[in-house]
Parts: structure tokens; C-alpha cells; sequence
């Protein structure tokens, strides 16, 4: 497990220019982008980069840095969805609170699930949490009365801020983009505290941890809970992009797998890493959707699995420590 | 400062007795070592009393604090630490943030627990390798970052599980200066050694242990003339290095 992560190192680091010179200098670049670009195809992938990257920060807060490998964090990402769009489809509650009262409902579930689970060891952890994620999409789907079922929810399109609806699609692209910042700042925060070294420890030896006096379990709940609450969030921003959310779209396992993927393939425990997971593996399957959807069925799939192993045993620690220590070599420049 | 008192500590696996009614006293200033044959249940002992396992019968106390109840993280916490014989690096992470794991249990300011270790490093002589990946050291200097991050939680009694294990005759006599030190720093150290010229050396006071039960308790020069020690474990030739 942890040759599979590179350790981004939480202190100081040696560089020449400001602490966040140069994520600052990147998300100004991406804010611009949502101005420059006008094609619906090129804004929803980048939206659809957002969002994923949001989420596996949110994932790899707990997965990553705490070595908690879920599979289940889809079920926290429905239960955002749903949330925000039942209470304002029922009660006319704006989703700016709703997807609080989500993050609230997904925190708790999480503290729950975690007391019980995160006493288990490795795959036992991960199988429990695959149980949990299709619990919960069981039970949307069954739940028609409250969730529509299969059939889904449709919100109408009021646009205005407190409904959290906007005719302009790139409005959304800066609300996602301010999520990941506020995400990434966030995870460097984390990173840097004594909490984010505990989880570390942990993820290291856990024996070694605790022999060191540092309380393990408290954190690692705290952490798992926090992560799903910021999953959580994402879901609500989804649901209210696409104005229309189902079980499969908002909650299935291969959400849950991709958020996991996203985090591997860029970063484990790194806080840039799931973002440049996100936006590769997000904008690679939808080119690919494109160009090859329409010929042998299976293809994309297949093309984009051979993708995600090819960078996986190229660059075992993921794409961003791995293109940031071959910049380091070839130029000296490790940003 | 404190002391470590056990009383009676027992425990079973199965039908194996690994360790039957061990007691003994370990004082702030003073070095006991524990001696035996493998499998004789030394490390169980440390395991015991850091409540890694949890003993059938037999108590461990720290000063006036019970410490039965504790979990290994607590009793850490409460200034009883230890070391593993097999050493139990974060091998993806630097030297000194190692260390900082340790640290961090004084202090809330990752900054402090970085300036901490950075002078228990100094201290163990190993400043050079801080920025070393913990997992491509050597075994000496992974013995001696063993220390270190265990020292880093400022201990009161501290627990050594064979640190001298894989050390050079060199490295050896500085790890015995080392350990001097900090009993005349005030610790209680209990230290586990198969090194046996360096216990004679080292130990203020030598308890041997043979399956699992205690068979000698004494002075080094005692131990040295034990007739039962000298069979069980020494061997008949022994001579006692008279502190060399």
C-alpha cells in the first residue's frame, strides 16, 4: 500500500517562490477559462473535471492521507444529491442549505459506519464500505415514494442564486472551481497539521503510531466523516448542475470506483494529485466517448482501463509526483 | 520522574506459559537489563507492559498510576515508551518527520515537534540523515531512528528491545554511552539485550528470564556467577568482563 504513495512532504517546502505561488497562479488560469471558452462541450468537461476533482479530494482526505481505502463513498455522494433536491422539491428549501443538512445527514452516517468498520483491518474496511454504497443504492431505488426510484428526481429550472440554478452554465464552472480551491487549501491545511501527520503515522505502521502515544481511532473517524460530508457537498452541486439526478447517475459503484481511481491515478496523499487525476481521467473518457463510442460497443471501456494501467505501472506513485519528479530531473524545477 | 513497578505478570498463549509471575521494580537512574535464551519471553514482557497484550493475571504501575486499564497509545502518553525490536520505521516518510511523530505528542506546533526532533537527532548524532527516506537506511541508523523517535515523546521510563542488535563493536560502546546518559538524565531505562559483554557494561541491575519464569535477579557481577545462569544461558565458559 504505501509504495503506492508518494509523500508529499507537509512542511515548508524548499522552493524559491511563495507557499502557493504556483496553485494560485493555476487556478487564476482555470478561472479565466469558463470566460474564454463558449463551446457547451469543452465547459461541461471541464464542469465534469470540477466536480470529480472535488470529489477526490474529498475521497483522498480519507483514503489517501488515512490509507482508508473506501468504496463507498458514492452512497455520500447520493446522499448530498438527494438531500439538497428533496428538501427543495418538498419544502422549497434553498439548496445552499440543503446541502449542508446533507453534509450533516452524510457526516453522521459516516461516524456511524466508521465506529463500527474502522475498527477492521484493510480489505475489511473495503468490503464494508462496498456494502454500505450498495445499501444505500438499494435503498434509493426502492424508496420510490421519497426518491422516485430508478425514475429519478427532476428539479425545474428557476434560476436564481437562492435556488442555486443558473441559466449560464459557466456560473457553475466557478462555483466547482471555488469548491476544489476551497478543497485543496483544506487538504493543505490538513496536510501540514498534526492531524494530518497523525493519519499519516497511521497509514505508515499503525503499531508504530499508537507506540508513539498517538490516538488513532478518534481521528480516523473524524477524518472519514469529514471527508464524506465534503463528498457530500459535490453530490448537491451535481444534482443541481444537471437539474436531474437518479440512483445510477448520483450513487452507483462506479462512481465510488472512480473517485478512488482519480486519487490513485494522480496522487495518493498528495493534495494536487486527485485534481490532475480528475481532469485526465475525466477528459480522456469523455473524448473517448466521443470518438470511439459510436464504433465497436466495449471500446471506450476497454480503452480507457488500458489507459489507467499503462499510468499505474509507469508511474506507481501517480501522474503528479511522477510529472513533478521528471520536471525535477530534466530541469532542476520541482514546483 | 517515575517508577515502574509489575507485579506477577502472567500470561498464556494456548497452553504455552510465555511469561509466569514476572516482577520487578525499574527506578528513575537506574538501567535494568532482561536476559535470557530465545523464546525465554523478553519481548513478550515489553508487550505486557505496553499493553500491546493484555496480561492474564500480574499488574503494571507507573508511579501511583494503574496502569491496567491503559491502551498502548495512553500509556505512551503517560511516559512509558518503547521500542521494537523489529524496528518499525514510517518507511515511505524522511528522518525527521520519523521523529516528528513523536514529538508531536509535547506539542501542538508541527514547527516545535520539527525543532524537537531535530535535536533529538542532533543528540543520537544523526542530523546528516534527516532528510533520508526512513525505509533506505541501514539497519544501525534504522536502530538508532528507533531511539530517536521514542525519545522524541520525552519518556519517563523508557523500554529498549535489543537497539544494539546488527550495531558495529564501535557503534556499540557509543549506544552504552548514550544510554548512560540518559539515566544520568533521571529515566528508568529496561533495556533487552543479547549483547551480553554490553550488558555487563550497561545494566545497573540484570534479571534473567528462562521459559517464560524469572531465575536470577541481580547485580551484573551476581548474574556473572550465577551457577544457574551460567548453564542456562552464558554457558560454563563465561567470564565477567570486568567493565570493559
Amino acid at each position: 500500500m504505501s509504495d503506492r504513495i508518494a509523500v508529499d512532504p507537509p512542511g515548508p517546502a524548499a522552493t524559491r517562490v511563495p507557499r502557493y505561488f504556483w496553485p494560485v497562479a493555476i487556478f487564476l488560469a482555470l478561472a479565466a477559462l469558463p470566460a474564454l471558452i463558449t463551446d457547451p462541450f469543452v465547459l461541461n468537461m471541464i464542469m465534469m473535471s470540477m466536480l470529480s476533482a472535488a470529489a477526490a479530494l474529498a475521497w483522498n482526505l480519507s483514503g489517501g492521507y488515512a490509507g482508508q481505502l473506501s468504496l463507498g463513498h458514492a452512497a455520500f455522494y447520493g446522499i448530498g444529491a438527494y438531500a439538497s433536491t428533496l428538501l427543495l422539491l418538498r419544502a422549497g428549501i434553498s439548496p445552499l442549505f440543503g446541502m449542508l443538512v446533507g453534509a450533516g445527514i452524510s457526516a453522521l452516517s459516516a461516524i456511524v459506519l466508521g465506529m463500527i468498520t474502522l475498527r477492521l483491518k484493510g480489505s475489511f474496511f473495503v468490503m464494508s464500505t462496498l456494502a454500505f454504497g450498495a445499501v444505500v443504492h438499494i435503498g434509493a431505488m426502492n424508496f420510490r415514494d421519497l426518491t422516485g426510484g430508478a425514475s429519478g428526481l427532476a428539479i425545474p429550472l428557476n434560476p436564481s442564486v437562492v435556488n442555486l440554478t443558473f441559466a449560464n452554465k459557466a456560473v457553475y464552472v466557478f462555483i466547482a472551481l471555488g469548491l476544489v480551491a476551497a478543497y485543496y487549501v483544506a487538504t493543505r491545511l490538513i496536510a501540514g497539521s498534526k492531524l494530518g501527520y497523525s493519519l499519516v503515522a497511521f497509514r505508515e505502521n499503525h503499531d508504530a503510531a499508537r507506540a508513539l502515544g498517538i490516538r488513532t481511532l478518534p481521528i480516523r473517524i473524524g477524518i472519514f466523516a469529514l471527508s464524506a460530508g465534503m463528498t457530500s457537498i459535490v453530490g448537491s452541486l451535481h444534482a443541481q448542475y444537471f437539474l436531474y439526478i437518479d440512483p445510477d447517475s448520483v450513487m452507483s459503484l462506479g462512481l465510488s470506483l472512480n473517485f478512488a481511481l482519480m486519487a490513485i491515478v494522480g496522487g495518493l496523499g498528495t493534495a494536487y494529485g486527485p485534481i490532475i487525476g480528475a481532469a485526465v481521467v475525466t477528459c480522456v473518457s469523455l473524448v473517448m466517448q466521443i470518438y470511439l463510442g459510436n464504433q465497436v460497443s466495449g471500446l471506450t471501456q476497454l480503452a480507457y482501463s488500458a489507459i489507467v494501467i499503462v499510468v499505474l505501472l509507469s508511474l506507481p506513485t501517480g501522474l503528479g509526483p511522477g510529472l513533478r519528479d521528471a520536471l525535477g530531473r530534466r530541469f532542476g524545477w520541482r514546483p | 520522574m517515575a517508577t515502574l513497578t509489575t507485579d506477577g505478570l502472567t500470561k498464556s498463549f494456548g497452553g504455552l506459559r510465555a511469561v509466569q509471575d514476572v516482577s520487578f521494580v525499574a527506578r528513575p537512574g537506574r538501567i535494568l537489563s532482561i536476559i535470557g535464551p530465545n523464546g525465554a519471553g523478553k519481548t513478550t514482557v515489553f508487550n505486557l507492559l505496553t499493553g500491546f497484550i493484555a496480561p492474564d493475571t500480574g499488574s503494571v504501575r507507573l508511579g501511583d498510576m494503574n496502569l491496567a486499564k491503559l491502551s498502548p497509545e495512553d500509556r505512551c502518553r503517560a511516559g512509558l515508551a518503547r521500542t521494537f525490536q523489529v524496528v518499525q520505521p514510517f518507511r515511505g516518510l524522511s528522518v525527521l518527520d520519523n521523529v516528528v511523530m513523536g514529538a508531536m505528542l509535547r506539542t501542538s506546533s508541527i514547527a516545535e515537534a520539527r525543532e524537537a526532533a531535530a535535536s533529538v537527532l542532533d543528540e543520537l548524532g544523526m542530523s546528516r540523515l534527516k532528510d533520508m527516506r526512513a525505509g533506505s537506511l541501514p539497519i544501525g541508523d534504522r536502530k538508532r531512528l528507533e531511539m530517536a523517535k521514542v525519545l522524541a515523546t520525552r519518556p519517563s521510563v523508557l523500554l529498549l528491545d535489543e537497539v544494539m542488535g546488527g550495531l558495529i563493536p564501535i557503534e556499540v560502546q557509543r549506544m552504552i554511552s548514550f544510554i548512560h546518559g540518559l539515566r544520568d538524565r533521571g529515566l528508568a531505562v529496561v533495556v533487552i539485550e543479547h549483547h551480553m559483554s554490553a550488558v555487563m557494561r550497561l545494566s545497573d541491575e540484570v534479571l534473567v528470564l528462562q521459559n517464560g519464569q524469572p531465575i536470577a535477579h541481580g547485580s551484573p557481577q551476581e548474574i556473572g556467577r550465577d551457577p544457574k545462569v551460567l548453564s542456562a544461558y552464558l554457558g560454563p565458559n563465561f567470564q565477567v568482563d570486568g567493565g570493559h
